[in-house]
């Protein structure tokens, strides 16, 4: 089975500042990521949902992102569904847009840059991360 | 089937994977809103019944008396429900307020003579009315007010429903698709 990436967006954005009092010494960050699938039949369209929470040490930054994979040679089944192709596979191909996308938002709004790490979608689906 | 319409039921990724291979299984017992059935969010004073299941889901999967989660993996399903008109009661309308109103006077000394003991539940009497041929009910809806995850955790109890649910209690006749529309994993 083939999956290919047709289209993502950003869908929300907030960044906010801390101030003196609230700057925190260590920085951390949160990933999840879920699937949504069309309700048609014969669809061969899903999506993978990314909602990712940064707690930088001077601000905190919330960003969700939807991207839209097609498959090229099959539909979708009931198993594909639950299968690695869209818990694994297909985050695995849409997280270097959404880490791009953060390192040039922060680069580009005078915060410290934010280079998230490499993420290894195999243990995340499996609860590991 | 007059009536059709869309449900979205949250549940476990194991749990749809068994719904998928061998259809729903009822929710049984009196306590249940509607009474024994299987439950889908349905459009009704929220359209939002995809979110509403993923919720549903996601507070179902923590287990606070052994405070620890039952399942990290859920799915929302989603299932086409067609059901005859004379099958049907809704219970945000009238009319189905006034079957059910019926109900209660013809079961009320029935219930006392049970026990007092016994909670005078809208599922009992749907059950009872079901059971004893009454009403030859497949498909019920009604708005309630249900607690989620954050109701829960803040101990938010409104008097206000907030969503609209309905109980098929023959899946195998009234539920004519199922797939998958969302999943996700709690953290």
């Amino acid at each position: 089975m083939k999956i290919q990436l047709s289209n993502w967006k950003v869908t929300h954005i907030a960044l906010s500042l801390l101030d003196d009092e609230t700057k925190r010494d260590e920085n951390s960050f949160d990933l999840e990521a879920g699937n949504y699938f069309s309700e048609e039949k014969a669809s061969n369209s899903f999506g993978v949902v990314f909602d990712l929470k940064i707690s930088d040490k001077a601000f905190d930054l919330s960003v969700k992102a939807a991207f839209d994979f097609e498959v090229t040679d099959d539909v979708i089944t009931e198993e594909f569904k639950l299968s690695a192709f869209p818990k694994v596979n297909a985050p695995a191909i849409a997280f270097p847009y959404l880490r791009a996308f953060v390192s040039n938002l922060t680069l580009q709004s005078g915060v410290a840059p934010v280079i998230l790490p490499s993420i290894n979608f195999v243990e995340l689906a499996a609860g590991k991360a | 089937m007059n009536l059709s319409f869309e449900g979205h039921h949250g549940t476990s990724s194991t749990s749809a994977k068994e719904i998928l291979l061998s259809n729903y299984k009822l929710s049984i017992g009196h306590q249940e809103w509607l009474g024994n059935g299987v439950y889908f969010f349905v459009p009704g004073i929220s359209t939002k019944t995809l979110e509403l299941a993923e919720k549903w889901a996601v507070a179902q999967a923590w287990d606070n008396l052994n405070k620890v989660f039952l399942y990290r993996d859920y799915c929302v399903l989603q299932s086409r429900i067609e059901v005859d008109d004379s099958a049907f009661l809704d219970l945000t309308v009238e009319d189905g307020v006034e079957i059910l109103s019926y109900l209660v006077d013809r079961y009320t000394e029935k219930i006392n003579t049970i026990g007092r003991k016994m909670m005078f539940l809208d599922g009992l009497l749907l059950n009872l009315a079901r059971e004893e041929g009454i009403l030859p009910l497949e498909v019920v809806k009604g708005n309630f007010y249900i607690k989620f995850a954050r109701e829960r955790v803040e101990r938010i109890n409104l008097r206000i429903n907030n969503c609209t649910i309905c109980a098929v209690f023959n899946p195998t006749r009234n539920i004519t698709s199922t797939s998958i529309v969302k999943t996700g994993r709690i953290k």
